[in-house]
């Protein structure tokens, strides 16, 4: 009774013409599946084989070097302590990915900066809606003085620690 | 407990009833809540806040009145939600400690239809990450094989037979399959029983790719219909607040509770979804589904394939149009991606300095120092591997190369999307991962960007394009594991969708799973 119940249920498809308690759901969802390939008997619109992507890498501009003075200035920008031995390599590999955008034809296409693009956005009222929360919004913080949010000096420039920088010379070199 | 097996449309009319309370529905939750902890999917346990939200809505359905079909029901929270009073953390050092002094606008939407929030969840931090290892508070696991004891049912709705087929014993040297990520800590609520609902967010596929490992209904909503207000940004471009359910007519409920026009999000359109209502029996007449070959990428699973051919034949024969099209810039979207969200990153993550909220690290002689400390000890490798990497990417001799670049083949990307619909096709079906979920030993050797560009493959490219994506479980595998695929359709056509979604959901009755206690 199964499999002829799947060949109608298969074919038909559709709920209304079902008895009630004769559903796919008393058969096994792949036997189900195979019967559905059997019945169809033309070939799947799903690829069996695997489209492969891939990106000629003698088409890429040439690598970029990741030098000393490249690090110090994005650790400037990013203040993360993280221009050491492990931030170079990821840093090298996200920008050895990154490098193979280089191969798209992008001749004549404006960026995306948003897919709503094409939409009307709406700007809120320039209305003040809460207020009176400076207790609640200066709890958030470790450290403040009475009204005031507290940080130290600004007009200093952190400088790391020497060992490291040392390190990433010496490694320069054998790379 | 069978009550937390249903759909939220068969619990909500037991509510009514009264052969259930708001209060036994909550403790039941949080009890389940218990049995699961070791799969550790909340980072924070609301049980106070869930308790008064139940005895609320118990109080509304004792006088007859209550807010929709989402009153009493126990729902999860990705803990980069802001919640207010309640601590978000991110799942970072960085926002261990902070309390947020309001809440995303889809908390308040969830809170004021009348759910029960019970918990925070656990993601990668930042939602960074695809298998919710990489969080500060521990990894999140996911239940099939973890030696939570559960049955599988055959039957949609009724616990009517037990699917013995499958083997649900935990697997051997304390190995466990990992819940996906980034928002693993939601997906494993809601298939653990711990909860009806979860919210997610979705950049890469954060809450497809959990719900794929984890045998859940996840939707990635069209971007701009769900507000981003109080979702702690990753990708401003592409991050959208997703959905988990059990069943599609649920995450619908869900959606229509959360979605609609937010005048603090302008990035926010007015929507009719509001009053979204799923046909009972949807029809795939007339429906011409898409089947883009590069999907098919080097690496996915033969099982994963098969699953995808049963179900695109399934649909042939039931009235579907079925084609073969091609998205050509697929393979670009991952490397795409790889460019605009450390870009993203690198300029959002400029607010966590330690001065107004977070954690800080002191160093009294410059502020720069404490900056660069304090961003140090809080935020994690993946998170400052992108911030370095964003700053290259956006530096004024790099800026066209990688930044402009990326965003031109962005657009590439969404006219491959244009240009698929236009010939005549309503909905896209594709494999989410590449697999079933990992086992974690294999899972974390390999590092955090390459799992990420592996992983992310089949559900990059919607975020890109900004359209609707929804993960439906499937069947199982011989291991037991769940193998789920992927609906796509025209921005904004949600409804369409959810509604195709259901159809494949009703005709291939993917074993549930019920935990024993």
């Amino acid at each position: 009774m199964a499999l002829v119940c799947q060949r109608q249920i298969v074919l038909r498809c559709s709920w209304r013409k079902l008895p009630p308690r004769i559903s796919v759901s008393y058969t096994i969802p792949q036997q189900a599946f195979a019967t559905a390939k059997k019945v169809a008997d033309k070939e799947s619109k799903v690829p069996q084989h695997p489209v492969f992507p891939s990106i000629n890498e003698e088409d890429l501009l040439p690598k970029t070097v990741v030098d000393l003075k490249l690090v110090q200035l994005l650790e400037k920008l990013s203040l993360v302590d993280f221009a050491n031995m492990e931030g170079l390599v990821r840093l090298k590999a996200a920008i050895s990915m990154a490098d193979k955008l280089s191969v798209v034809n992008t001749e004549g296409v404006e960026p995306l900066v948003t897919v709503l693009e094409n939409r009307s956005l709406t700007l809120a009222e320039d209305e003040v809606r809460s207020g009176d929360m400076s207790e609640e919004l200066l709890a958030c913080a470790k450290e403040t003085i009475e009204d005031y949010f507290v940080v130290p000096p600004g007009n200093i420039t952190y400088t790391e620690q020497k060992g490291y920088h040392h390190e990433l010379e010496n490694s320069d070199e054998d790379t | 407990m069978n009550r937390l097996m249903g759909s939220i449309g068969d619990v909500v009319s037991q509510l009514k009833q009264r052969a259930l309370s708001s209060m036994e529905l909550c403790e039941a939750a949080l009890q389940r809540q218990d049995s699961v902890a070791r799969l550790h999917p909340f980072i924070t346990c609301t049980s106070d806040v869930a308790r008064e939200s139940a005895s609320l809505s118990q109080k509304r359905y004792g006088s007859g009145e209550n807010r929709g079909p989402l009153d009493g029901i126990p729902v999860a929270v990705k803990d980069n939600f802001c919640t207010s009073g309640i601590q978000t953390t991110c799942g970072s050092v960085m926002l261990q400690n902070y309390v947020p002094t309001y809440s995303a606008t889809v908390v308040k939407r969830l809170q004021k239809a009348g759910a029960v929030i019970v918990g925070k969840t656990n993601l990668d931090e930042f939602g960074m990450g695809s298998g919710t290892i990489d969080s500060t508070f521990g990894p999140s696991k996911n239940i099939y094989r973890s030696g939570i004891k559960y049955d599988l049912l055959l039957s949609n709705r009724e616990p009517d037979g037990l699917d013995s087929r499958f083997p649900t014993a935990a697997v051997e040297d304390e190995d466990w399959y990992v819940a996906g990520g980034s928002s693993g800590g939601s997906a494993v609520s809601v298939a653990s029983g711990s909860t009806f609902l979860a919210l997610g967010s979705d950049t890469g596929g954060s809450v497809r790719n959990p719900a794929s490992y984890c045998g859940v209904v996840g939707l990635k909503p069209s971007y701009g219909l769900v507000s981003r207000c109080g979702l702690i940004s990753l990708v401003n471009s592409m991050d959208v607040p997703g959905l988990f359910g059990r069943y599609v007519d649920d995450v619908a409920a869900m959606l229509s509770v959360v979605s609609g026009l937010d005048p603090q999000d302008a990035t926010t359109v007015p929507s009719d979804l509001q009053s979204l209502q799923l046909p009972e029996n949807p029809s795939l007449e007339g429906l011409v589904i898409g089947i883009p070959k590069e999907y098919h990428c080097p690496g996915m699973k033969k099982e994963v394939i098969d699953t995808w051919t049963k179900v695109a034949d399934l649909m042939e024969n039931c009235g579907a149009q079925v084609r073969e099209v091609s998205l050509p810039h697929t393979k670009y979207s991952i490397i795409c991606y790889s460019v605009l969200n450390p870009c993203e990153v690198a300029s959002n993550f400029t607010r966590y300095t330690g001065v107004f909220y977070g954690h800080r690290v002191e160093s009294s002689h410059s502020m720069e120092a404490m900056y660069a400390l304090t961003r140090s000890a809080g935020l994690n490798d993946v998170v400052k591997g992108r911030i370095l990497a964003g700053n290259y990417f956006l530096l004024k001799e790099n800026k066209n190369r990688y930044f402009k670049q990326a965003l031109k083949v962005r657009r590439l990307i969404s006219q491959d999307f244009d240009k698929v619909w236009s010939s005549g096709v309503d909905l896209l079906l594709t494999p989410v991962t590449l697999s079933t979920a990992v086992r974690y030993s294999e899972f974390n050797n390999v590092d955090n960007r390459t799992q990420q560009a592996t992983q992310d493959f089949c559900t990059q490219a919607a975020n890109m394009a900004g359209v609707p994506a929804v993960n439906i479980p499937i069947s199982l595998n011989t291991e037991g594991l769940p193998i789920s695929l992927q609906l796509m359709a025209p921005w904004g056509q949600d409804a369409a969708l959810l509604s195709a979604a259901k159809w494949i959901e009703q005709h291939v009755n993917f074993p549930r799973l019920q935990v024993l206690e």
